[in-house]
């Protein structure tokens, strides 16, 4: 049997289920400090002083570390560590404030304490003369000529500008039959993991070496930042990512945050922890936040795509410590599962004073997919079709895989979706769903007075992106097989998925592999867990080294046995003669024999250890696809929205663990829902955030959440040997829009149409009450 | 958290001595009962008070219900009241109010008299990154009504303070006519709770009429067949766990089809419970066809005053009086 | 009239007697002053539910108590559940029906299911729903959880009526 697509039970799971797991905060050093950050409470000032006195003066608290006292290296903002042609300032924050704050929470003073309630007391009395200056807030205004400077000095907002396209646009608009444009404002608040950001630094004394533990999504980047802005060498820094309370694109970034409790460990050479609380993280970790498309799509009579073209605008936050991903992505996954002849889209990136953004999981591709499906929805209304058929009539068909769609993605390789089948996937979520039965249900209760809707999302997602993730895998004379994986878990099962790959090529149970992740001493390159890539990445260079290691167990085997390889098997732990199963050796002898014996030379073609590393490098990104349908009722007097069904229809390639899959998904619709209907990280014209805390913005809860009913489609990708596409972010990209075409469906009798999200009751009832 | 002290009095005289003072930001000392809403405030540098007294085992907790109706001792928690099945059977409004509110841990947690006395959930007033808190800081402003008000008033609100309180149990206390004892050195006095909570006028930070040294005892609601035929509706964002965008708490006397009496109270939408008479008056005789209910709940409207974002709610708020009378109605 | 005071309780059947400032709250007594750290702390504000204990065997918000509002009570946390390292039906159930992935709010999931089963052994969905309400999960979108807590019941429920 296979473990690759069994329902393995996770590994991870009795030590959580224990209060044994151990998280950041969970570590105490000997000596250590507690540093809570003076933040700043204005969305643009200049910062005159910094009096620390009546802070340092509390019993208890250490230090006060301002951009003044670093040590050198540390006085200068973090690296842009994807740069694009198309930035116009690369603006990028400094690991505590210099001389001006641009948002409200950027980090200007830690106050190390010998505990957080003191150093909070700190934080308090540390006094900053600030020189309040002009904020700009909402995006759309900031990009306007004359608005206040985000970065004061500057002529304007625009960070960046530049186009994707293929095709000629213009010429396929100028004889289409039908022309439809739609302005559509897309917000989706930011990613709120469980745990909020945590890191604790500590240098050894004895060895110099600095120790790293951080909830990040990307140890071996904190680890490469921290190196290239200080010139230390790569092994005299260690950054371990232990039990992480959820990322969700969050705690991929390098924050200032985290460069500054390593220099404040440098600079007391003590332990130094920093435990964020959530409203420091509605604050100050980055957020997806706002777009606005306005997009036109050129269709002929029979509702066939001719082309798409619009703009987009992004608001970027006051940095760029991801450049322009987000907004790069959104463009380019706009074309979604359709075949589009011709499209151009205009991006612009614009500063405001907020905290900055970067991808959330989706990753810029939920709004993509959410202006692509309107635009459907739109064709049909217009053209009166069932949405389901206007889609039909335009997805990528089967048999034009792989297929090229005219733009390159964000890694420098052209967009090629390289399978899957998309009008089958549509036909399974609506077979699920019941699609065809709806139409009675609708109208039967619509004579009661109630609004039921169904809409439907369908997506692509590039996943699996490069440039590599490294795995080593090794079996001691004892007999243990382990794992090393670069990657860190967040929470999606990592260990039991790397566990169960392994098993499958060495012939034991995913029990007997033994897996650490996380640990940039562990393998020496990493990039990191983002992008739906790590089963792609990293479960592929797993299944690379441990088939390396079997390859060698079995020459070893040869050599002992006197056996021919092609005679030789592997089960069960050990190396056997086919047909004389008593005949064989164990894999820890196979690794005792392979460490070597003193004095001994290694016999010929036979190199040390039983162990291989390996780094799988995809040649570019794999496809996954779905299609989502959404049952909503709509209460027309309260502008309420129940979502009565949530139907899945997915495509991830080769399922590896079913249960995580199905946990991945219905984990991700729910925030699609939470982005659809709740999530709205606000600001006021001062760029003063007003949602701070979880009674104000409103993640979804189990009351609002329905069962999330999946069905699974399975085509491998040949771009890796494993058949893998990811996984985890599939779920969150159309629910937006299968809600948003349920409610429009809903309310048809009232001609509403849904052009924003987050749809509130406020916005729900003015639609209504403007068309009734 | 700033550092303050405790004091655990041994008996309530004691802790009355201590003439601490609840709901007012300026009050060098206050009352902690379940701390629900108390250590939020704390954390948040909201309150900064010197000392807090701790009232934990000094006031009733006892729930009764006799032929005059229902006693509710100030420190019975929401789950208790909830739960308990007389007041399920008699009095379902307030059952039904105080499961739509907060959580069950927290329910478990919260006390009547917290309840009543928690702070208002306007953004403004709740952090302190904000100078402009006329209820936070006297005489700073009011930020909220140039600001993002969504979540505001649109009835009793002044020119310095449109926070709304968000007590979903105080709404539907208001609709039965309950009343409170409040306890205090110098003895005892009985106020209707429609009269407890202040209109903020230029003094936002004096939420109650309650005066250094006094706390609520109990809660009364006299007995009436209106109790039992009653509804608590809420409108907000999510189904639950979250502060109420408009509410309105209905009770009905029938007299066959027609409405003899009706008592309606609206949250979310008021600076204190708000009570509305005139929709009250207008409902009285009145038919339960749609027509005539809206009629009547336009009444509620009209000296409302909405700033902008919350301007939906004037229009919600009719909505939700007449869904609420019609499923009241509908109740045998 | 004091800043420290002398805190005794009982925790997972411990009896316990520290002094500790009045205005340390329960999940950082149990966190950082009993090395309790299955306990997690996501909001502290009472919202999300990560930090729920048993007190006196019904749920509470440790981040918005304080320590010495504990004074006297019995305090239970998911270190207390397990016996002998063999997980509790409920927690067993989480492995089976995946009701967990990052495993941070799960304290305090487990906290208020073991509530919820006692008080309704025969809870509906909407039950189930309902009582989660207090808790939020970003990565499992509720469904192992809900299944998980089904399960749960119908296996307690059949092991008592087996006993």
């Amino acid at each position: 049997m296979s473990w690759v697509g069994s329902r393995v039970k996770r590994v991870e799971d009795p030590a959580l289920l224990k209060g044994e797991g151990r998280f950041v905060d969970d570590i105490h050093l000997p000596g250590m400090l507690l540093a809570a950050v003076v933040r700043s409470p204005f969305a643009h000032a200049r910062i005159a002083g910094i009096d620390a006195s009546a802070a340092l003066a509390i019993p208890g608290v250490h230090a006060v570390v301002t951009h003044a006292d670093l040590p050198e290296a540390f006085r200068q903002p973090l690296p842009l560590l994807v740069p694009n042609p198309a930035i116009r300032y690369p603006v990028m924050q400094h690991v505590l404030a210099k001389d001006a704050v641009h948002f409200v929470g950027e980090a200007i003073a830690l106050v190390l304490a010998d505990d957080r309630y003191i150093a909070e007391d700190g934080v308090d009395l540390v006094v900053v003369d600030y020189e309040p200056l002009p904020a700009a807030s909402d995006f759309r205004k900031a990009a306007a000529a004359g608005a206040p400077a985000a970065h004061a000095g500057r002529a304007d907002n625009i960070a960046a500008e530049f186009a994707v396209g293929y095709g000629e646009a213009d010429q396929a608009f100028a004889r289409a039959a039908h022309i439809f444009k739609e302005e559509l404002f897309q917000h989706r608040g930011a990613a709120h993991p469980m745990e909020c950001r945590a890191m604790l630094a500590h240098q050894d004394t004895l060895t110099g070496t600095l120790t790293i533990w951080a909830n990040t999504q990307a140890p071996h980047q904190l680890r490469d930042v921290y190196c290239r802005m200080t010139g230390a060498a790569d092994d005299r820094v260690r950054v371990i990512a232990p039990n992480t309370g959820g990322g969700f694109g969050s705690k991929v970034q390098t924050y200032p945050e985290h460069i500054a409790t390593a220099a404040a460990a440098l600079l007391t050479k003590l332990p130094v922890k920093y435990i964020e609380d959530r409203r420091e993280h509605f604050l100050s970790t980055h957020q997806e936040r706002d777009q606005l498309w306005t997009v036109e799509i050129a269709v002929d009579g029979d509702g066939k795509v001719l082309g798409v073209r619009g703009s987009l605008m992004h608001d970027s936050g006051a940095y760029l410590p991801w450049g322009v991903i987000t907004p790069f992505i959104s463009a380019t996954t706009m074309p979604g599962p359709y075949v589009i002849p011709a499209y151009r889209m205009k991006v612009t990136c614009v500063f405001t004073n907020k905290v900055a953004t970067t991808p959330v999981r989706g990753a810029g591709r939920p709004q993509a997919a959410f202006a692509m499906e309107r635009l459907m929805d739109r064709v049909a209304r217009e053209l009166g079709l069932d949405p389901a058929e206007v889609r039909r009539r335009n997805y990528v068909p089967a048999d034009r895989m792989p297929y090229a769609v005219g733009l390159t993605f964000r890694d420098g390789s052209p967009v090629v979706y390289d399978s899957g089948d998309y009008p089958a996937c549509q036909q399974l979520a609506l077979d699920r769903a019941g699609y065809d039965g709806f139409r009675a249900e609708q109208a039967s209760v619509r004579a009661e007075g109630r609004y039921l809707g169904i809409g439907i999302g369908s997506y692509i997602e590039g996943t699996g992106l490069g440039p590599f993730e490294g795995a080593t895998v090794q079996v001691t004379p004892g007999g243990q097989i382990l794992a090393r994986v670069g990657s860190s878990d967040q929470g999606q099962g990592h260990r039991t998925m790397f566990a169960q790959i392994v098993a499958d090529r060495l012939g034991v149970g995913p029990d007997k592999v033994t897996v650490t992740v996380g640990d940039s001493g562990g393998v020496a390159y990493g990039i990191g867990t983002f992008a739906s890539r790590v089963a792609v990445n990293a479960g592929s260079s797993a299944h690379v080294a441990a088939g390396k290691v079997r390859e060698k167990a079995i020459k070893i085997a040869s050599h002992l046995l006197e056996a021919a390889e092609e005679d030789l098997d592997l089960g069960d732990g050990r190396v056997f003669v086919k047909g004389v199963p008593a005949v064989g050796k164990t894999l820890g002898e196979i690794a005792a024999f392979a460490n070597g014996m003193p004095g001994f030379s290694m016999p010929a073609g036979i190199t040390v250890g039983l162990e291989d590393t390996s780094y799988f490098t995809p040649q570019r990104s794999t496809y996954a696809n779905g299609c989502h349908v959404a049952v909503v009722e709509v209460d027309v007097e309260t502008g309420g929205v129940k979502i009565l069904r949530y139907v899945t229809a997915h495509d991830c390639g080769t399922i590896i663990n079913t249960m995580m899959v199905e946990g991945q998904v219905a984990g991700g619709v729910v925030h699609g829902i939470g982005n659809a209907l709740f999530e709205w990280m606000r600001y006021d014209d001062d760029g003063q955030p007003l949602t701070v805390n979880f009674g104000e913005y409103l993640l979804p809860l189990a009351t609002e959440t329905p069962c999330i009913e999946q069905a699974h489609m399975q085509t491998p990708t040949p771009l890796n040997p494993l058949g893998v596409k990811g996984a985890g972010e599939g779920g969150t990209i159309p629910a937006a829009a299968a809600i948003a075409g349920a409610i429009d469906d809903a309310l048809r009798p009232f001609g509403v149409k849904i052009t924003q999200v987050p749809v509130t009751p406020e916005y729900l009832l003015d639609l209504i009450h403007k068309k009734s | 958290m700033h550092p303050f002290t405790l004091d655990r009095p041994r008996d309530l005289a004691a802790a009355l001595a201590l003439r601490a003072q609840a709901g007012r930001n300026d009050a060098p000392a206050e009352y902690i009962a379940g701390g629900t809403d108390m250590v939020q405030l704390l954390q948040e540098y909201v309150r900064q008070p010197e000392r807090l007294v701790s009232l934990a085992g000094l006031l009733d907790n006892r729930i009764e219900i006799g032929p005059q109706g229902l006693r509710l001792g100030v420190a019975a928690t929401m789950a208790e009241v909830a739960a308990d099945p007389a007041v399920v059977e008699q009095f379902p409004l307030i059952s039904e109010a105080l499961l739509n509110s907060a959580s069950p841990q927290v329910r478990n947690q919260a006390t009547m008299g917290g309840n009543l006395l928690q702070r208002t959930r306007c953004p403004y007033f709740r952090d302190v990154g904000y100078a402009a808190c006329n209820k936070r800081a006297p005489g700073s402003g009011c930020a909220a009504i140039g600001g993002e008000n969504r979540w505001h008033a649109v009835l009793g609100t002044s020119d310095d303070c449109i926070a709304t309180n968000p007590s979903d149990l105080a709404v539907a206390l208001v609709a039965l006519d309950a009343a409170v004892e409040i306890r205090g050195a110098g003895g005892s006095r009985s106020l209707p709770l429609v009269d407890f909570h202040r209109l903020p006028a230029a003094t936002p930070h004096i939420e109650t009429v309650l005066e250094p040294g006094e706390v609520i005892a109990a809660i009364t609601v006299p007995a009436s067949s209106a109790a039992r035929r009653s509804h608590y509706l809420k409108v907000r964002d999510r189904a639950s766990f979250e502060f109420a965008v408009v509410s309105a708490a209905v009770a009905l006397e029938m007299d066959g089809a027609r409405i003899r009496q009706a008592r309606i109270a609206l949250g979310g939408v008021g600076t204190k419970p708000w009570r509305v008479p005139r929709v009250e008056a207008a409902l009285a005789g009145a038919s339960l066809e749609p027509q005539s209910l809206r009629q009547a709940a336009a009444l509620a409207a009209e000296n409302a005053h909405g700033r902008g974002h919350n301007d939906f709610k004037i229009e919600l708020m009719q909505r939700a009086i007449v869904r609420a009378v019609e499923i009241a109605g509908a109740r045998a | 009239m004091a800043e420290r005071m002398l805190l005794m309780l009982s925790v997972n059947g411990t009896e316990i007697t520290r002094e500790v400032p009045v205005r340390l709250t329960l999940a950082d007594f149990l966190r950082h002053e009993l090395a309790l750290t299955g306990t997690h702390l996501g909001c502290e504000h009472g919202v999300c539910g990560a930090c729920t204990v048993l007190v006196d065997g019904r749920t509470a918000r440790s981040c918005l108590m304080l320590a010495v509002q504990a004074d006297g009570a019995a305090v239970q946390t998911v270190e207390g559940m397990a016996v002998d390292g063999k997980l509790t039906p409920l927690q067993q159930a989480f492995v089976e029906h995946h009701g967990l992935q990052c495993g941070f709010c799960t304290p305090g999931v487990l906290a208020t299911l073991t509530e919820l089963l006692e008080t309704i052994p025969d809870p509906s969905e909407a039950d189930v729903r309902e009582w989660l309400s207090g808790n939020i999960c970003r990565c499992t979108g509720y469904q192992g959880i809900v299944d998980a807590a089904l399960a749960a019941a119908k296996a307690i429920r059949e092991g008592a009526a087996g006993e």
